[in-house]
């Protein structure tokens, strides 16, 4: 495991021409081995942030730079990104079922993405879908594959899809909301083998919207608002000293499950900012309760510990 | 089975109304009577009394109906009321190749055209070549085809018929195909061509918009994400998936076209194909024929229906099985 | 205590194409009191989305009855039924498309008083915006201009319009972002509590249930396996899928317990005896063979299993 990072994104701005800017300074760093969760609420530019490091991000302009194992990506060529996709980073989606080709074998959908990236035989790729599928918890796994995804539970085209996404060994797996749309007690077992993928197969990127995945599952987190990363670091560090205002009020937000139990929730009035209509400053600073002059300007992101964050009160 | 049974089932139901239909609206349209007809023109009323009662016209409808239904498919003996002596059972029979192998061609054409210029317009979409596409479309889809035909043969056959561009179009009409295989379908090109010009422009811009859709789906990023190329993109994902829709638009049609729906091509290029037998039937109001071609055309249309169905089911898997999805 | 809805030995089964039987609600029995807030807690396909429609009337079950203040469901006239749909509303989960995009809020929020015959002025309209949270200024706009929370809101401020003595809400925050949902968790529970409401929530989050609802009842299968308080199920579990289902859900400062096996079975051939058996970690030959009965365990709670746990 050396240090050098895997993946990482120095302020990476997406602007749209319609839809305004997108992503408004993206920074992170993933290091190999580690299960990085990029969390934060619809709208943040959390999923974006994982399209946009396998270049499917919507047409607009993308600044910035995104270093993939010493590569800058933003230079890459439509062909550089195919060989790129599926081949070394690949992603898996929050809904499995629209995910998958409804009229195809999952077999073969597999199947499809080894042929593209590696010189195998049908024989030889199917054997490997076989496989893989049985080293991702599905049952019987030669009947799986000559399933059509419909036929699958929810829990298992999601480890169908992450056997695809794994099939050709890919250093980063950016999973987005990879357990949204399960059941939690299925949601649990993807978690868990998601955590195994982290510390045996490639280095995993998770998107998703809940503080308790990431708390679960994740080594490191960064916290994205209104298309800023305002906080990053070890998982266990922030969880026990959020700096970040909207951190703090984030893990407060969460409902208990055990303990007393509180009478109204601590809340964070207001909504986010519309991608047009973002603040000049500190995009946090309409909702936050520690406001003052100084979040006019937009705070620099900075070390503190082990800590990254962008506050004034850190400065 | 079941499935079977009951798609057997709906046919005859769909047959048996369509068939009373007609027969009823033929009885109910003024100056229909067929006695008169039969017994031609200035004829007395005692050999139009005669007449009627030799054809059982004045027998209570429903006997006649089923006198009818009885000649018409059990003992397939139903003979014109206008050119008397001829069977109408044997006319459709004989028509049905004609426009089978004219619809066929056409739809050759139909599929390879709307192919074509659904994926370059989708492709190059919002481009010159789209827009050009889009108009020749719609130019197609407003052209009458009976115009679109006079003018295909005016060229062809007279006015540059000499020259190398039209010297191997035959002459007007249908050479069968076990005759010479070579001439039926030199004779069949143009008017084949004709009849799908219309139908390019309609499916190439479904398919466009439904490519289009499809591009756009979850599964297309999917694709984009296991790394495949755009050739790989449009020909093994979209058009896999906008296929389906098109699939039954193209059925209804192609179905349509059988049971007669290519009357006017067939009447300009002078085929005698079952739509040239309907157009006969209703401009001399002749019941027998024009029953025989309506019940052969409703028969087509419920046969491709269930065709389609049948191939949905083949293409896409979600459909009839037994599936614990959601 | 009488009760303002109660359910009695409810059965729905619906055939599924190629003739199957879904048992998507089997044996059911349920009260709710006046003021009381009962969540009802499932994965998907449990049946606790069927059951809330047939309490709604929204569905006639097979068997048993759903009785409302008094009146057999069942009994009731199309007339007398449109009454009682005043005092029974509805929440849904997407509040997005639950509105008609070209009426202005105001006039969304008038219909429930022109379709029940009841008077209505613009500051009766105004009042129930603010009593949700909402801006009166929101009045002549469009929902286009709300953001999902303050759909949400609009849309609880039309389902208390009328003054009803019971919501169903099927699940009202899951579409919302953290922040959004406490806002709107904290909004239900005031409601509750200053109009004496009684609401039932349709859920799969039991943060959020723990948050809202005095009693919950948690379904597997079409049946329900526990009932009880919510705190006290929540803290000591005796069922062990209501165990797993609090294992499984993720919290900051939980580690990730190992989780249930497989997959719910499919509905339409549900396993024999207790429908959990397949996939419980303790499970005994017994439980193969024999259908556990929802019994009382005392300190108000029931639960559906020969061998619950902690007892």
């Amino acid at each position: 495991m050396g240090s050098k990072a895997l993946l990482s994104l120095r302020d990476l701005r997406l602007e749209h021409p319609r839809a305004g800017v997108l992503l408004d300074g993206v920074s992170l760093t993933l290091e190999r081995g580690q299960i990085l969760g990029v969390v934060g609420e619809s709208g943040s530019g959390k999923s974006l942030t994982g399209l946009s490091v396998l270049g499917l991000h919507p047409a607009g302009r993308l600044t910035g730079t995104m270093m993939f194992d010493g590569q800058d990506l933003t230079h890459f060529t439509a062909r550089e990104w195919q060989g790129f996709r599926g081949r070394r980073a690949a992603m898996i989606f929050q809904d499995p079922m629209s995910a998958f080709l409804p009229v195809r074998r999952i077999g073969a959908q597999i199947e499809e993405q080894i042929r593209l990236h590696l010189p195998l035989s049908r024989r030889e790729a199917r054997a490997r879908v076989v496989s893989l599928l049985g080293r991702m918890g599905v049952p019987s796994p030669e009947r799986t594959a000559e399933r059509y995804p419909h036929e699958l539970s929810g829990g298992l085209r999601q480890r169908a899809m992450i056997a695809m996404a794994l099939s050709c060994d890919p250093e980063l797996l950016i999973a987005d909301e990879p357990t949204t749309a399960l059941d939690v007690t299925v949601q649990a077992q993807i978690l868990v083998l998601l955590r195994e993928i982290g510390a045996r197969d490639a280095s995993v990127m998770l998107i998703t919207h809940d503080m308790g995945v990431v708390a679960q599952s994740c080594t490191h987190v960064a916290v994205l608002y209104a298309g800023v990363v305002i906080e990053s670091g070890p998982v266990e560090a922030i969880l026990k000293t959020p700096l970040h205002p909207y951190t703090q009020a984030l893990l407060r937000a969460i409902p208990p499950l055990s303990g007393p139990r509180p009478d109204r929730l601590p809340v964070i009035e207001g909504a986010p900012p519309a991608p047009n209509a973002r603040p000049s400053g500190c995009v946090f600073a309409p909702r936050c309760a520690s406001v003052e002059a100084r979040c006019q300007m937009r705070p620099v992101f900075r070390s503190r510990g082990n800590h990254q964050v962008a506050c004034v009160l850190y400065a | 089975m079941k499935g079977f049974l009951s798609r057997l089932g709906q046919m005859l139901l769909v047959l048996f109304g369509i068939s009373v239909l007609v027969f009823a609206v033929f009885f109910a349209t003024p100056g229909s009577d067929p006695s008169a007809r039969i017994a031609g023109r200035g004829a007395s009323p005692e050999v139009v009394a005669r007449v009627r009662h030799a054809y059982g016209f004045d027998r209570a409808l429903p006997v006649r109906y089923l006198t009818m239904m009885d000649h018409l498919f059990i003992s397939r003996n139903l003979t014109s009321y206008v050119n008397h002596g001829q069977n109408v059972v044997e006319e459709v029979f004989d028509a049905a190749p004609v426009t089978l192998s004219l619809v066929a061609f056409a739809a050759i054409f139909w599929v390879a055209g709307a192919l074509v210029f659904g994926l370059l317009g989708a492709a190059w979409q919002g481009s010159l070549l789209d827009r050009l596409i889009s108009i020749l479309a719609l130019v197609g889809l407003s052209m009458p085809v009976f115009w679109l035909g006079e003018m295909v043969n005016l060229v062809s056959q007279s006015r540059f018929h000499e020259t190398w561009l039209f010297r191997w179009v035959p002459p007007l009409g249908y050479v069968p195909f076990t005759t010479d295989p070579v001439s039926w379908a030199k004779g069949l090109i143009l008017p084949a061509m004709t009849l799908s010009v219309a139908f390019i422009g309609l499916y190439s811009r479904v398919l466009r918009t439904d490519l289009l859709t499809a591009m756009q789906d979850d599964s297309l990023r999917t694709a984009r994400a296991k790394g495949a190329g755009p050739w790989r993109l449009w020909f093994a994902h979209a058009l896999r998936l906008s296929g389906l829709s098109a699939l039954s638009l193209f059925g209804l049609d192609f179905a349509q076209l059988l049971g007669g729906g290519a009357l006017l091509t067939e009447v300009v290029f002078a085929l005698p194909g079952v739509g040239h037998l309907t157009y006969q039937g209703l401009s001399t109001l002749d019941l027998p024929l024009i029953m025989a071609t309506v019940l052969y055309a409703a028969f087509f249309v419920v046969i491709a229906n269930a065709l389609i169905d049948g191939l949905y089911r083949l293409l896409d898997p979600r459909i009839g099985r037994g599936s614990h999805g959601q | 205590m009488t009760m303002l809805l109660q359910a009695n030995e409810l059965a729905r089964t619906y055939t599924v194409g190629s003739g199957g039987k879904l048992r998507a609600v089997d044996d059911v029995s349920l009260a709710l009191a006046r003021g009381e807030a009962l969540a009802l807690v499932g994965e998907s396909g449990c049946g606790k989305s069927t059951l809330g429609r047939l309490l709604m009337g929204f569905d006639r079950p097979d068997r048993g009855q759903v009785i409302f203040e008094g009146q057999d469901l069942a009994t009731l006239s199309t007339k007398a039924m449109r009454v009682l749909r005043g005092r029974l509303q509805m929440v849904f989960q997407d509040s997005g498309s639950a509105f008609n995009p070209r009426w202005t809020i105001g006039q969304a929020l008038a219909e429930p008083f022109r379709i029940h015959k009841r008077p209505w002025s613009r500051q009766s309209l105004t009042a129930l915006l603010e009593r949700v949270g909402l801006s009166p200024a929101f009045y002549d706009r469009y929902p286009a201009a709300l953001s999902g929370g303050q759909r949400q809101r609009l849309n609880i401020a039309r389902a208390i319009a009328l003054a009803p003595q019971l919501i169903v809400a099927d699940e009202p925050v899951s579409a919302l972002d953290v922040s959004v949902q406490a806002q709107i968790i904290n909004l239900l529970r005031d409601l509750q509590a200053d109009l004496d409401l009684a609401c039932l929530f349709i859920s799969h989050d039991l943060a959020v249930v723990r948050q809202i609802a005095d009693r919950m009842a948690v379904m597997y299968l079409g049946g329900i396996v526990e009932e009880g308080e919510t705190l006290s199920v929540l803290a000591v579990p005796f069922h062990p899928y209501t165990r797993a289902l609090v294992d499984a859900v993720p919290q900051p400062g939980k580690p990730l317990g190992a989780p249930l096996q497989g997959d719910v079975p499919s509905p339409l051939s549900p396993p024999p005896g207790c429908r959990f058996h397949t996939r419980c970690p303790i499970a005994q030959p017994r439980c193969a063979a024999e259908r556990p009965a929802l019994i009382h365990v005392g300190d108000g709670r029931k639960v559906a299993c020969h061998y619950p746990l902690a007892s």
